[in-house]
């Protein structure tokens, strides 16, 4: 037993003190056992006997109240008696300190009447009325939850819109308001280039490019994934606009989502055209004409829109560097002759998505769990086949679990499991920096890599792993740590999710065609 | 300062962000690490998650009912806070005492038969029939209570309340309290003073006696000093009593003082003798509790002017007959009760006394809280702050979490140590669901048997499922 | 603006009759020794400790009770001096010191009873009725046995204690001359059919047969005595403020103290430890039996030496319900203070019933 003990000289507390402080120290969580007695000759035989009596409690007089303290295994001795001790020192707080902590928005709302916008994050079943109640209180919403039916999500942003509010979700992940990022949320400097986005990890993308580029973000606003379907008619895309088009400080407007629904795209495409600023369009594997036609820039990806409203709205002179293709040249060399396919494996949906239709443009011997084709629609039980790329933010693989931005063990597993492949050329990944995302992403993944760079390895085989990580400098961790760390790992770096799609296609297209 | 081309948006992206965050606490610390405002609620699920209530909430949460509802609850309010009750006699029960007959026996809380009541109100039902006169002993007592001979019925529907067990028998000298804004009367009978008491259940030949004096002696002395003295305002005297640190439940000293002060000299009028006049006196100065029942019949007769508007969701009756809690809400009207089991009471109990002798909560005095003062006026007494924590802290933040359930505050009761806002006032049943906050009650803790009396004091809260049924009876009478 | 410095006047509403006596005529500087909230201890001029208690609390010997909810916010402190003058006594704290006047104030005598009129057999149900009363409503923790739930070290003084009052049984038999046996009723804690778990919770007298002999306890003294020796082993031993050792021993001191108690060698063994070995225990142990040998112990206890006179005659379910009341305030006391103190009492009529069924 390793026990430690307190003794207070000359000090007394009544008995009943005594014994809640007894009771509270036997609570404490690193404490296997406490006892509270005075130093007695009687009281110190027992500790003895018990072999607890260290030179402090001997040298203990019998007006000396002993503290006698045993730490559980493993416990830091000195926590354990700095938390004793205050437990005997312990004053209460004074009436000033007094604070309440709300139990409802209404309550919240008005105790605060300078709240604006609630965050909500609760159990789709009580998330509707959780925003109700914002919006009826005055606040902006940003409703994170999902699971809550269309027709709530209806009369939520109809509600909204009528008392001229924000209500971004259900199922909005990111925004960044006032330079302040929201939920998954990148650190990117204020600017003039707004956003409205109906995709979570698209706009952090186009944030982070267009921060690299030197610019700067106004607003990110969220609109839920499922804003542009034909039921909800894009109402919060369409104020999303609006209220970008009237804020002075924004100077140029991207538009970042899964192609609307027809009728929805038409009605979108009036409001770009009455904006009375640049609007750029990235719709991923949407079509150029319309956009073009109602006035408005279109992107053919989240480089190119970032790059677009960075010339239209702050520097005309931005420019990338294009993707250096000698890497793809010296990969090719180390593939055998079986490596002909490229798996990815995300946790960005449009990161995905965007890597996908970079392929696609080769042929469509391409696999995923987002799939617009049904017939080469795989779920999270399937294996991979041709090209695979996989979501692991989409509902099949989370159903339950944290988000892999949150908890990566299935994306792990998985990598381990491409590397048996041996048709495998190519892994590529993407790694999420930012608020609410994990705090090493890079370092919790580094073992599965080494590993599947083994199980090639003693395949004889070369595995090319591609990794792009999405943040900027001011994110936590550090950008430039997160990649140096996988470059020593040996990864391939890309520099944007552009890119990232690029890279798999070239060299999907080289080792196909050689 | 408004700007007519200002929007809601405008003001969002020109001010400065201050968020409330709802349900995911890892959001806070982002949030604050980049310098917004942000408030984390103390979240829980509406109506404990239960599907039909969500479902009644939303019903009387829709815009058009809510305005209703609003509106109702506001006026319930005003008549609550207007109100200005006046103590202005006493009088025998039979005397006063609307439906008053000499074998009927009122007691506590929602109706009860005798087969079911709790061992304290046993107690104090044979002890009044022995008192009476209509049984000679207890155990006669008790074969006439379960002949059918006598009426039981609750205080509430006879314009009463009773604290703790709430027996009032037919000579009982009663408060007469008077609501000279709205015209209604209210009464309550007087303090026994002691633990071992009849209202605590006890009931041999030392409570008896008293009970005798106080018919023959204390209550005709009042009545009479009443007379010479004239009226007397007692929402006045229960504001000061609560700025001199009472919160008129559980701590009496200063309201008793105040009310001896307001009767000394009418008393010292009386045609008594001397010797009466010291045995009154020293009655009252024996016990801090003197005035309690005073501030129960007081808010009685504020609470029932606000009962009885249509749409209002506001509580007026919260009572307790030591087996059953029930409350009454404004807009459903009559005798409505909505009940469910009482709870346990928890706090400091007497030497020798144990959490499981004590029996469950007891009486009308809930009528404090659902008035404002009592538990829902914590923060006023710091010197009894042990029944919530220890900490006036503690007692703070329970005054304030109550303001979360209540309706508005009452201009005319303030706070001291919270720049004087009123007490929380009107608690509506709603609230109550929508933030899972219950109302908290002080209150005596009563032994569960029959004849022992008080073993202690302390806090508790009513069961959920009343206001449960209480939501579900307004949506229905929404249709 | 010329400040004021008025001392508040208290008024002392009761107090120990000897100590008021003394009081009214002593002159000094003392010290207060601690403060709690609801008693203040001082030591009086020549070291002797005496205690005022707040408005509420019992008396007891060398006690006074004062006019003051409680000691709390009276910014008395530990080490300051304070004044006797005839007729009051001014503590520091406040402005200009609280001055507390004796005048008003009632005297109380611990008046014990005499247990003569009882019977052996009335004196073995009357520590039954004790003993079941105690452990209806005591706490576990000192002489009562640990708590189920008790942490090893708990358990461990539990075990001393339970081993030290077996000594001393055996001690006080053998040195006021009992036959060495033991009857139905000394075990009443093993054969009581409502009686807790005597595992758990140990016997007020146990059989002596299967006792081990215990050493490791033994005075320093060079001539003690086997009841030195057992009364060594339990002073001081225990948790709480007053070891539950000390109160065990105040409970068979007091009965000692009563006329005719056949327990005299048990107090000299005391009073002979006491002097001896003043640094045993702590100070307000000490004080407090010193007291108890002299018949003089705290109001809830004469209390509950009084109701048992009046089980006379009773059966053991009356005589529980005769000393329920005065055995719930005593065992108010500190945390398990009472019931150690009750527990001593219960072991010292039943040793008392043995040796006068010795005579």
């Amino acid at each position: 037993m390793s026990s430690t003990a307190v003794v207070k000289k000359n000090t007394y507390f009544d008995s009943v003190s005594l014994m809640a402080i007894s009771t509270k120290a036997n609570g404490l969580d690193d404490v296997e056992q406490a006892f509270v007695a005075m130093g007695t000759e009687m009281n110190k035989g027992v500790l003895a006997n018990l072999g607890l009596l260290t030179p402090e409690l001997e040298a203990a007089g019998n007006g000396d109240l002993m503290v006698v303290v045993e730490a559980r295994e493993g416990a830091d001795v000195d926590t354990v008696l700095a938390a004793v001790e205050e437990l005997l020192t312990r004053k209460a707080p004074s009436a000033g300190d007094a604070t309440v902590t709300h139990r409802t928005i209404a309550a919240a709302a008005q105790d605060n009447p300078a709240a604006n916008l609630a965050v909500i994050a609760v159990n789709g079943a009580y998330a509707g009325r959780e925003a109700r109640k914002a919006l009826e209180n005055g606040l902006h919403v940003l409703l994170f939850s999902d699971n809550v039916s269309v027709e709530e999500e209806i009369a939520l942003k109809q509600l909204a819109h009528d008392k001229g509010l924000l209500m971004m979700g259900p199922d909005c992940g990111t925004a960044i308001i006032n330079n302040v990022g929201l939920c998954f949320a990148n650190a990117v400097r204020p600017g003039s280039v707004g956003i409205v986005a109906a995709s979570g990890t698209g706009s952090q993308e186009l944030s982070v490019r267009i921060h690299a580029l030197g610019a700067g973000v106004s607003q990110l606003i969220g609109t839920g994934g499922r804003d542009l379907s034909e039921e909800v008619g894009g109402i919060m895309m369409i104020d999303g606009i609006r209220a970008l088009a009237s804020d002075p400080t924004t100077s140029v407007i991207v538009l970042v989502s899964k192609p609307p629904a027809p009728s929805v795209e038409q009605k979108v495409l009036a409001e770009i055209a009455s904006a009375g600023k640049p609007v750029v369009v990235y719709f991923v594997g949407g079509s150029e004409e319309a956009v073009v036609a109602a006035g408005g820039h279109f992107a053919t990806g989240t480089q190119d829109a970032a790059l677009q409203a960075v010339r239209l709205g702050a520097d005309p002179n931005a420019d990338v560097e294009p993707l250096d293709t000698t890497r793809i040249d010296e990969v090719a060399a180390l593939l055998g002759p079986e490596q002909r396919y490229v798996r990815g494996l995300f946790c960005g949906g449009t990161l995905c998505d965007e890597s996908m239709y970079a392929m696609l443009d080769l042929g469509d011997d391409v696999w995923s769990n987002i799939q617009k084709d049904p017939a080469r629609r795989l779920t999270a039980d399937s294996p991979s086949t041709g090209h695979t790329f996989l979501d692991f933010g989409d509902d099949d693989f989370t159903n339950g679990r944290p988000h892999p931005m949150i908890d990566p063990s299935l994306r792990l597993a998985r990598l381990v499991e491409e590397a048996k492949d041996p048709e495998v050329a190519l892994i590529v990944m993407d790694f999420v920096l930012g608020f609410g995302a994990h705090e090493d992403p890079v370092g919790v993944t580094l073992p599965a890599v080494e590993q599947a760079q083994q199980i090639a390895a003693d395949a004889g085989r070369h595995l090319e792993i591609v990794g792009y990580v999405l943040g900027t400098d001011l994110d936590t961790p550090a950008l430039d740590e997160q990649i140096a760390a996988l470059k020593a790992a040996g990864v391939t770096v890309t520099r944007s999710s552009t890119e990232t799609g690029q890279f798999a296609r070239a060299l999907a297209r080289k080792v196909t065609h050689a | 300062m408004s700007n007519p081309l200002s929007t809601p948006v405008h003001d969002l992206f020109a001010g400065d962000l201050d968020v409330v965050n709802v349900g995911l606490a890892m959001f806070e610390q982002d949030i604050a690490a980049q310098g917004a405002k942000v408030t984390t609620l103390d979240w829980t699920p509406p109506g404990s998650g239960k599907p039909e209530i969500l479902d009644a909430l939303d019903a009387l949460e829709s815009p058009e009912a809510a305005a209703r509802i609003e509106a109702a609850n506001a006026l319930a309010v005003e008549r609550i806070a207007n109100s200005q009750p006046l103590l202005t006699g006493f009088g025998r029960a039979i005397d006063v005492v609307p439906g008053m007959t000499p074998t009927t026996i009122l007691h506590a809380g929602p109706p009860i038969t005798w087969d079911r009541m709790a061992g304290a109100m046993k107690g104090a039902v044979t002890g009044a029939l022995v008192f009476e006169g209509l049984a000679d002993d207890l155990d006669e007592a008790a074969e006439l209570a379960a002949s059918g001979a006598i009426t039981f019925s609750p205080c509430h529907e006879h314009d009463c309340v009773g604290s703790m067990a709430g027996v009032t028998s037919a000579s009982m000298y009663m408060h007469i309290v008077h609501n000279e804004t709205y015209g209604n009367t209210a009464y309550t009978n007087l303090s026994e003073q002691m633990a071992k008491i009849l209202r605590m259940g006890a009931n041999d030949a030392s409570v008896i006696d008293r009970l005798i004096w106080m018919r023959d002696v204390l209550g005709p002395m009042l009545k009479e000093a009443m007379e010479i003295g004239g009226p007397i305002d007692l929402r006045l005297l229960l504001s000061q009593a609560l700025h001199m640190g009472d919160e008129c439940h559980n701590r009496n000293i200063a309201g008793t003082v105040l009310l001896m002060q307001a009767l000394a000299p009418s008393l010292l009028q009386t045609g008594f003798t001397t010797e009466q006049k010291k045995d009154v006196l020293d009655f009252i100065a024996g016990s801090d509790y003197f005035s309690g029942p005073t501030w129960l019949a007081m808010a009685k007769a504020a609470m029932d002017a606000a009962h009885g508007i249509e749409d209002s969701a506001v509580v007026t009756t919260m009572a307790r007959n030591g087996v059953e809690f029930g409350i009454r809400v404004s807009g459903l009207v009559g005798n409505q009760w909505f009940t469910g089991p009482a709870q346990q009471v928890v706090g400091p109990m007497f030497a020798g006394y144990r959490p499981e002798d004590s029996g469950l909560d007891i009486g009308d005095s809930a009528i404090s809280e659902t008035y404002g003062f009592g538990g829902f006026a914590m923060a006023t007494a710091p010197a009894i702050v042990a029944l919530v924590g220890g900490t006036v802290q503690e007692a703070i933040a329970c005054t304030r979490q109550m303001g979360e359930i209540t309706t508005a505050q009452n201009p005319n009761v303030t706070i001291p140590i919270l720049d004087f806002q009123g007490i929380p006032t009107g608690i509506d049943v709603r609230k109550v669901l929508a933030t899972g906050i219950l109302p908290v009650i002080n209150t005596a803790i009563a032994h569960k048997e029959a004849g022992i009396g008080m073993i202690g004091a302390g806090i508790t809260h009513p069961p959920v499922e009343v206001f449960e049924k209480a939501v579900l009876a307004l949506a229905a009478a929404l249709d | 603006m010329v400040s004021v410095r008025a001392s508040a006047v208290l008024h002392s509403r009761s107090g120990d009759a000897a100590l008021l006596a003394r009081l009214r005529t002593l002159r000094g500087r003392g010290r207060v020794d601690s403060v709690f909230r609801g008693v203040l201890n001082l030591q009086l001029p020549d070291g002797e400790l005496v205690s005022l208690a707040a408005r509420g609390c019992e008396n007891a010997p060398r006690t006074l009770i004062v006019d003051i909810p409680h000691w709390g916010g009276s910014g008395v402190r530990p080490g300051e001096p304070v004044e006797f003058a005839p007729g009051s006594l001014t503590l520091p704290g406040g402005h200009g010191g609280i001055r507390i006047c004796l005048r008003e104030s009632g005297e109380w005598n611990p008046i014990l009873p005499s247990l003569d009129q009882l019977t052996s057999s009335e004196l073995s149900t009357a520590a039954r009725a004790l003993r079941q009363a105690t452990y209806a409503y005591g706490e576990l923790g000192g002489m009562l046995g640990a708590a189920p739930t008790a942490a090893p070290m708990e358990t461990a003084v539990c075990a001393a204690l339970d081993h030290g009052r077996r000594r001393l049984v055996r001690a006080v038999r053998s040195s006021c001359g009992a036959p060495y046996r033991c009857d139905g009723d000394a075990v009443t804690g093993q054969s009581s059919p409502s009686g807790p778990d005597p595992v758990r919770r140990g016997s007020e007298v146990a059989p002596t047969a299967t006792d081990p002999t215990p050493r490791e306890a033994a005075a320093p003294g060079e001539s003690s005595s086997p009841l030195d020796e057992a009364v060594l082993a339990l002073l001081g031993l225990g948790p709480g403020l007053t070891p539950a050792g000390d109160d065990f021993l105040v409970g068979i001191a007091v009965l000692s103290a009563i006329g005719g108690s056949r327990l005299g060698p048990f107090a000299r063994a005391l009073d002979h430890i006491l002097t001896e070995h003043p640094c045993r225990t702590t100070l307000l142990s000490t004080t407090t039996l010193r007291e108890a040998l002299a018949g003089r112990v705290r109001a809830p206890l004469v209390d509950v030496l009084r109701s048992l006179t009046a089980t006379r005659g009773q059966s053991d379910a009356q005589a529980v319900d005769t000393i329920r009341s005065p055995v719930r305030r005593a065992l108010a006391h500190g945390h398990t203070s009472g019931a150690d103190t009750l527990s001593g009492l219960v072991t010292g009529l039943h040793l008392e019933k043995e040796l006068r069924g010795s005579l």
